[in-house]
Formats: C-alpha cells, structure tokens, sequence
C-alpha cells in the first residue's frame, strides 16, 4: 500500500477504500459543541432554535425576543424560552512536528511524521463528509505560528489541509506544549482537539497544556504514534546514537541497554496513560509499521461505543 | 636515470588528493551512527566522545591517494631522459631554395643533389628532413620518412621561378624539429642568401630557439643581371586604327650591356631591336605600337637577351589584352559637336550611341553601358530619375554642365557636387592649367598620340565650390573643370563646360573624340580584376555576382588544364601555376576565355645581391639563459623535443597508468566485499 521510506503524495497514500470505511463509522463527539450549522451533534447551548428546550425566569437584559408573550398573556409572569439546537462539530488537528516525529525505523511505512499527516487526512476527510469543520495547527521549525488552517467544513478544506500536511517536516526540539498552547489561544469555541504527537516530551509540561485545553471546556483526543523501534529497541550493533531533536551522542551497546531502555519507555507509557485517564482524554497508540486507518478504525469504533 | 615531465604544472592535479581523503573522513563519520528519536531513555548511557577526524582504514586511504597521485603523474606525461639520446644525436632540417634568384649557375640543382647525397649517406644517429622554399614552404621529407622514398622526392624537385619567405621556411623547419628527438638540432639552409630575402623579413620575434643554422659559403656578393618588369599594354583608336600600345622596363642590375628585345603578339614579331641603356641609368623603356585587330585576345611575350646574363630564367615577360566589344551608349546632348563625335559613324567599332528621349515616360537604359548627357535635360524630372537609375546599376555616365538652374543645381548636390551657379567666364590665357595624366582617362594623351589636350582653353565654365570627388583637369585660374565622382555603384563623370563654342575650343582639336571615346570607356568598365601575378602566388578571384558559376577554370595556352577551383559565395581560392606564362581562365564547362592571367616572373628574384651573415638570422635565434650548463641544456632539449606519441612509446607512462587504474580497481572491489560481508 505504501513506500516504506519514500515521500510520497499524502493523496497517493490516503488509501480510498480506507476513507471508506472510516466514513461508514461515523464520529459523535461526547459532548456538545458550539457551531453554525445544523448536524449530527448536540450544542450544549440555548439559542434560537427548533427544538424548544425549557422556561427560565426573565431578568432584565434579556433578548424581549424570546419572551414568551402567550404565557405572560396567561399567566401574568415574564418567562424566557430556551432552545436546544444540533450543530456542527468544529474539529482542530494538532500534528507534532518535533524532530523525533521524523524517525523511520526499518519496518515503518514512513517517518511518524508522515504517519501522523496520513492520519489527520483520513480524519479531516471523515470530518467534511459529515459536514464538520476542520483546522490544523502545526509549529514549523523556528517560528511559533508554524502553520494555522482555520477550521472551514468546505470541501476545499480538505485540499487545503493536505497541502499543509504534505509541507510538515519534523525539525527542532520538543514543541507540543508550546503547540498546544498556542491551540488554546486560537480557538475560541468549544472544538475538538485531535493531537497527533509521539509525546516524547516530559509529562509535567503536558500534563499543563492538556489540563487548559480542558479548562477551556475543549474535547480532547491524543494519538500516539511511535516507532517499532522504539517500542521494541530491537537494535544489536553497538554504534553511536545520535538524538534526533537536540543532536547529542551516546555510545549504546543496545544488548546491554535493552533492558533498562524497555523498562524507562514502560514507565514512560504509563505515566502517559495516567495522565490522559485522569483529565478523560482518550487516548490510542498508532504504531509506524500498522496501517493507520485501520488503527484509526478500531479507535473510533472503541470511541462509539462509549458515547 | 632520472625522471622529467613534459607538463609540469599537471602536478598541481596532486591537490586532488584531498578528495578521498576527505571523503574518507566524511564516510568514516557516518559508519555506525544510528538517529534516533527515544533517546530520553538512553540518556544514562555515555556520551560519544567527539573524537578528531582521524582515519581508521589505513590502507584503504592510502590505497586511494595512489591511485590519485599515480594517475596525476601520468598526466604530467612522464618522460625518462636518455632513453632517445643514444639512439638520435641530431635532428636536422634541410632547408632547400627553390626560387627563382637560386637557379643561378643551376645553384637549386647542386643544393637540390647534395641534399640527396645527404639522405643518402645519413648517419642512423642523425634525423634527417627536407623543406623546400617556395612561395609557400613545403614539407618534402618529414622526420622519420624512409630513406629510398625520401632521396626520390628530392631528386624529383625541379626549379621553380617563384620567391618565398626565408622566415616562413625557418619557422617550418622550426616547427618540425620541435617535434624531433635529437639531442641537438640544426637548420641546413642550402641558398643563395639574397640580400632582399633576407630584408623582406626584419620584424619578428624570436623563434629559434637553441637550433643550429648552417649558412652556405657565399663567395661573391653580387652578380650582374638584366630583367624584365610586366608590360603595359594599351589599345587606342587614332583614325580608323585599331593600336596598340606597349611600354616594357628592362632593368640591369649592375652592369649595363647592350640588349636585343623581341616582342612577339599573336605569332606575330613586332619589334626585334637592340637597345642601349641612357648613359648612367638602370632602366631602359621600350616603347613599341603595332596595329592589332579588336575584336581578338592579345597575347604576347617579351624577350631580352644579353651577352652576359646570369638569370636566363627572367629574361621573358608574358603580356595578354582582351578583345574590344562595342559598346552601347545613350545621348541627351543640344551641342552639335558632340551629336556628330558621338556619331556611329565617327565610333564605328567602339560605340554605338543612340539619342534618348526626354518625352517618354521612362527611358529604356537596360542595353546600355553609358550615358552622355548636357545638364539642360536634367530639367526632366525623367531624365534625373534615369541617371540615379543608372548609377545605381552600375552604368556609368558622363555629364557635361552647360546650364545651370535651382534644380540642376540641387541635383547637382545630390551627386555630391556643389557648383556655382553662375558661369565663370575666363579672360586672356585660358588653357589647362593641369592635367591629371597619371588617371587612366590621360594615359593615351601621355605621348600626344591622342593629341594635345594642353592646347585645349576652356573660357567660360561652372566653378566646382565643393565636391568629393577628384579633380582631373584644371583650368588656368586652379578651377577644378572636371570631376571624377565617386560614391555610386557606375562611374560618374562630371565635366563644368559646355562642349560648344566660344566655351571652349577642344571640339575643334584632335583629341575630341578621343577625348569623349575614352571618358566612355572609362565609366562603362567596371574595376579591372589583377591579371598580372607571380608563379605560386596565393589568389582569390572574386566572379560577377551575375553570373552562377561553379568551378574555374586555369588552362595554359597549350591547351592543358592546370587548376580547376570550386566556387563558393562567388569567390574561387587557388594557386597561381608555379611556371610562368598566360593562362586562360574559363568557368565550367565553358571554354570561352573570360579572363586572361599573365604570370611574369618575380621582378625582386633578378636583384642578385647576396650577404653572407644576415644580421636578421640572429634576430630569429631565441638563445637560452646564460649559465646553462650544455648537459643540463641537452637534456630539457631531449625532453621538450619529445612528443605525446613519442612519450607513449616508453613503458614508464604506461606503468603509471596501469598502476593507477590497478589501485582504483582495487579499492572498488574492497569497498565492495566490505559492503557485501556487513
């Protein structure tokens, strides 16, 4: 289905049959969000809209609009209508452009880079076909604003997102805190947050930036993408290793290090886990040498059922 | 034994070495350097020195830096001295006179035999080769030719009547021992040293460089010679008379015998007569005419003979004329002089002039050669319009100003002559003040046989104010009376008199019509191509854009082809025939002679006058650096006399080339099986 290494159209690479059946799926958000048009999803606000929701008391500066003049007529007492409307989910991706997400390991289809762009293509494409909107936000390599597509469920959006994705490339050091909260002062509604990151970063940083998203009343989704060789360190030669994000090296005899290695990343895992379980923020584990929207797949599936 | 090399600076190649050695470096940093990105759990693990760029595959490296370096020798082109120095002592150049001036006392054969009996008994440690000087030097004996084919082309050599450069056959010979073995190099010039040979080539920069010349002995420095300059030939009509004209120099260098000149045309002896030279002078003119029919090529030859001639071989000069072809001509004139000089029946054989029309809407000029026309009739607009027209298609016209007015005037200018407009009238003495008799349209009147045109007064003219062109008669105050005009494609000449009475007097004098007979001929002929050339000399004959021809043709008068040359852009390049005589030239198949070509021997070759050291010979000598020792001179001979291919003729070059591609061999099949063992 794909070149294992090689940069390809992330067109090329989003498999149609894939999209399929991730459209055959469907998305609910949990909660209900803010937006413009009518959907499949429930708005946590009143407003002016079909379905009548309840009576609440009329206090001065409140819209004479929806003052409900027959009751008044009867009852002689000022009462306000409320309505609950269905609306749009407003999505944001967030993809982690560190340089680690650049990593290739021998069995991966692509660097986690181009994993997680792949992954964000077939969700922003589940998410216009139901008429949601979708943005992105990326960090290029020395600037903050790296790259910022406003949510638009237009079907050019999706265009638009994958010229954006195709022009990611992981460069620098760690910046998904800084990524996610710079997301936290662009987005003034209530959205889903949909973060594609390795996590490679320390937990107390994340463990901030995740808990003002929350703060905000944003839902959030992490997907984790990591390497085989990360999660297995099935090196052997002794050699040089070299960081991807900061370039320092080590001499590492991996026969001697596995060990040690395997039992810091299981920490690592858990410590994550922990963190997301404690702010509810679900969370699923993308692997470079899986088809990612099958992964994708069985995550969303995981996903409706506990709506 | 030592090494040397032909281009030292190759060696500045060797900087090439830093490139396997720096990608060696660059390689040996990027073995086993694994990037990773979960390095935060391995953030125990030492940290990798940062070790300097030191090589770990020794003999890879230097494996590589052979390879380099032996390739770069070889393309220094090495050279191991001694190796020809046993085998070729001498090169030596044979530097044969083949001019004209060398067959005195049949010097060319002697030279030319003991050239022979040279290579014939050469010395197998001695190059030997052959230059034969003439108009243009030639290779006969290269270096290295066999000795039985070398001896037959010297002795096939016969003399030549052309001159050549001493310095173009040095710089040949020059030229071919930089290419040659020996040890040492030596120029024989077998020559009679002519004093103007060598001072035809003064200016020049050094170019013998460390070569020995062996001059001839010259015994006596100057000989006695009579020779014969190129005639000049002219025709002319006096009466009914079709003549000719012939005036040939005989030129005595030294002394001064009397001379029998002969002067044969057509077969036909016209003048055989012994001359005296003027007491204390060089030159004899001989003047001879003789009726000659016009309408057939002239060809002849000059012969002179002495009692004492040291060069035969100059004594004959070859001379031709083409035949007469009546012209066509156009009048416009009012003067009933000129309507009766210009008659058919006055011109009978040489003109066939018709009067124009100024009432025709356009004038037909297509069968005409020249126009004769007064400058009342450039009144019309017509006639303004045809003489432009003619000018511009190469006709020529003459113009004769007898009126004046703002339009003849302004037409005038537009021909490039500005002319008062109000007639000079002359009183008291008005002949010619001056002739230009040197101008061709003068040259009959030389020697009166057109008649005087000194008597000729010219009284009331148009003064010329300004004009471009050159003046060729003046009257008696300085006024330029006529104009040879230039600027256009035809000849114009403008004449600032009516040719009427009391204007001037000249239609009542003899040479009238002589007189308008040659201002015809002179603007209907376009530039005469040079007939007249020296054996062997270089030419490129330019053909009428008209005519499409493909191939000329040289023929001799006996009949036999001598040079066939193609024609490209109306231009044929060729080489005038090494013998003196006429040639006819023909284009294609077409055997109508079109041009007549006389080859006369080179007058400069009968100066016999000879030096025995030239001082221009050590001004050619290129001498080395003082303190040179000769060993140490010998050897970089040896070496910068060697060529590519001689150089490829030693094993050494090819040793460095093997052992330089062995080594990249090498080093590819090791990075292989490297590659192939990980």
């Amino acid at each position: 289905m794909h070149s294992p290494h090689g940069k390809t159209n992330l067109l090329q690479r989003c498999d149609p049959k894939a999209l399929a059946a991730l459209a055959g799926v469907g998305l609910k958000a949990r909660y209900l969000v803010e937006g413009f048009l009518s959907g499949l999803h429930r708005s946590p606000f009143h407003g002016v809209s079909v379905e009548f929701s309840e009576y609440r008391d009329y206090y001065p500066g409140d819209d004479l609009r929806h003052l409900d003049w027959r009751l008044y007529a009867r009852s002689d007492r000022l009462y306000v209508k409320r309505y609950t409307q269905d609306t749009n989910l407003r999505t944001y991706l967030i993809v982690d452009t560190s340089g680690s997400m650049g990593y290739a390991g021998d069995r991966a289809w692509g660097t986690k880079l181009e994993v997680a762009s792949a992954v964000a293509a077939a969700l922003t494409s589940l998410m216009l076909r139901q008429n949601d909107a979708v943005g992105l936000l990326t960090l290029g390599a020395g600037e903050l604003a790296g790259g910022f597509v406003p949510p638009s469920q237009k079907p050019s959006q999706f265009g638009m997102l994958l010229q954006q994705l195709d022009g990611l490339s992981a460069d620098g050091g760690p910046r998904l805190p800084q990524l996610l909260n710079y997301a936290g002062r662009v987005m003034h509604r209530r959205s889903l947050v949909v973060c594609l990151s390795d996590l490679l970063e320390p937990a107390a940083e994340l463990s901030t930036a995740f808990q003002e998203l929350r703060f905000l009343g944003h839902e959030c989704v992490v997907l984790q993408v990591l390497d085989r060789d990360e999660i297995e360190f099935p090196f052997t030669d002794a050699g040089v290793f070299q960081d991807l994000e900061d370039g320092r090296k080590r001499n590492v005899n991996p026969v001697n290090a596995r060990q040690k290695y395997m039992q810091r990343f299981q920490e690592f895992m858990a410590q994550h886990e922990e963190l997301l379980r404690t702010l509810e923020i679900p969370h699923g584990l993308i692997r470079s040498d899986s088809d990612p929207c099958e992964v994708l797949s069985r995550f969303l599936v995981t996903r409706k059922k506990r709506l | 034994m030592s090494l040397s090399f032909l281009y030292p600076l190759a060696w500045l190649g060797a900087v090439s070495i830093a490139v396997p050695i720096w990608l060696h470096l660059k390689r040996r940093t990027e073995d086993n350097l694994v990037a990773f990105s979960a390095m935060r759990f391995l953030d125990d693990e030492p940290v990798a020195r940062a070790r300097p760029l030191w090589p770990r595959n020794w003999w890879l490296l230097l494996l590589r830096c052979l390879a380099v370096l032996l390739l770069t020798m070889a393309c220094a082109w090495p050279y191991v001295p001694g190796v020809h120095q046993a085998v070729i002592r001498e090169s030596r150049v044979y530097i044969l006179d083949n001019t004209l001036s060398h067959q005195w006392r049949q010097g060319m054969l002697r030279a030319r035999d003991e050239i022979a009996d040279a290579l014939e008994n050469a010395d197998p440690g001695i190059q030997l080769a052959v230059v034969e000087l003439t108009s243009t030097p030639q290779v006969i004996v290269p270096f290295g030719q066999p000795l039985d084919e070398a001896v037959r082309r010297v002795r096939d050599l016969k003399p030549a009547a052309q001159r050549g450069s001493y310095r173009a056959a040095f710089r040949a010979a020059a030229g071919l021992l930089e290419q040659s073995l020996g040890v040492k190099r030596s120029i024989v010039f077998s020559t009679d040293s002519q004093a103007n040979q060598w001072q035809a080539d003064v200016q020049t920069i050094p170019f013998l460089k460390d070569i020995d010349v062996q001059l001839p002995r010259i015994e006596v420095t100057r000989q006695d010679n009579i020779s014969l300059e190129s005639p000049q030939l002219r025709r002319f009509v006096v009466q009914e008379d079709m003549l000719i004209q012939c005036a040939v120099t005989v030129r005595a260098h030294g002394a001064t015998p009397p001379v029998q000149v002969a002067i044969e045309a057509n077969g036909r002896q016209v003048v055989a007569q012994q001359f005296q030279f003027p007491p204390g002078q060089q030159t004899l003119t001989v003047l001879a005419e003789w009726e000659s029919a016009a309408n057939e090529w002239l060809r002849g030859s000059v012969v002179c003979e002495t009692a004492t001639d040291e060069l035969p071989a100059d004594n004959r000069v070859f001379f031709s004329l083409p035949p007469v072809t009546e012209g066509r001509g156009g009048m416009l004139v009012d003067s009933v002089f000129l309507r009766t000089a210009l008659s058919p029946e006055v011109l009978r054989g040489r003109w066939l002039m018709q009067a124009l029309h100024t009432d025709k809407a356009d004038v037909q000029i297509e069968d005409l050669d020249a126009i004769c026309l007064e400058s009342r009739f450039l009144e019309s607009r017509a006639v303004r319009e045809m003489v432009l027209d003619s000018l511009n298609t190469g006709r020529g016209v003459v113009l004769l100003v007898n009126h004046m007015s703002t339009v003849v005037n302004g037409f005038l200018r537009e021909l490039g002559v500005q002319m008062d407009a109000q007639a000079t009238t002359l009183e008291g003495d008005s002949r010619f003040r001056f002739v230009v008799r040197e101008h061709p349209l003068f040259a009959g009147f030389d020697a009166d046989l057109l008649g005087d045109v000194g008597q000729v007064s010219v009284e009331r003219y148009f003064r010329t104010l300004d004009s471009e062109g050159i003046p060729l008669l003046y009257s008696h105050t300085g006024d330029p009376l006529m104009l040879d005009v230039p600027g256009s494609t035809g000849r114009l000449l403008v004449v600032g008199f009516a040719m009427q009475s009391p204007d001037t007097n000249w239609p009542s004098r003899s040479s009238f019509v002589p007189f308008l007979d040659q201002c015809l001929h002179y603007v209907r002929s376009a530039v005469e191509p040079q007939t007249a050339f020296t054996p062997g000399e270089s030419c490129v004959w330019t053909l009428p854009k008209s005519k499409e021809v493909r191939q000329l043709v040289l023929r001799s008068t006996a009949g036999e082809e001598v040079v066939r040359a193609a024609v490209v852009e109306d231009l044929a390049r060729f080489r005038i025939p090494d013998d003196p005589g006429l040639y006819e030239m023909s284009y294609d198949a077409d055997s109508t002679i079109q041009h007549m070509l006389q080859v006369n021997p080179p007058p400069a070759e009968s100066e016999l006058t000879y030096v025995k050291q030239p001082p221009q010979l050590d001004a050619w000598m290129q001498r080395g650096v003082p303190g040179d020792s000769p060993a140490d001179a010998a050897d970089q001979d040896s070496v910068l006399a060697l060529t590519k291919s001689e150089i490829l003729e030693q094993q050494v070059w090819w040793w460095f080339m093997f052992c330089g591609l062995l080594a990249l061999f090498t080093e590819t099949v090791w990075i292989a099986l490297r590659r192939g063992l990980k």
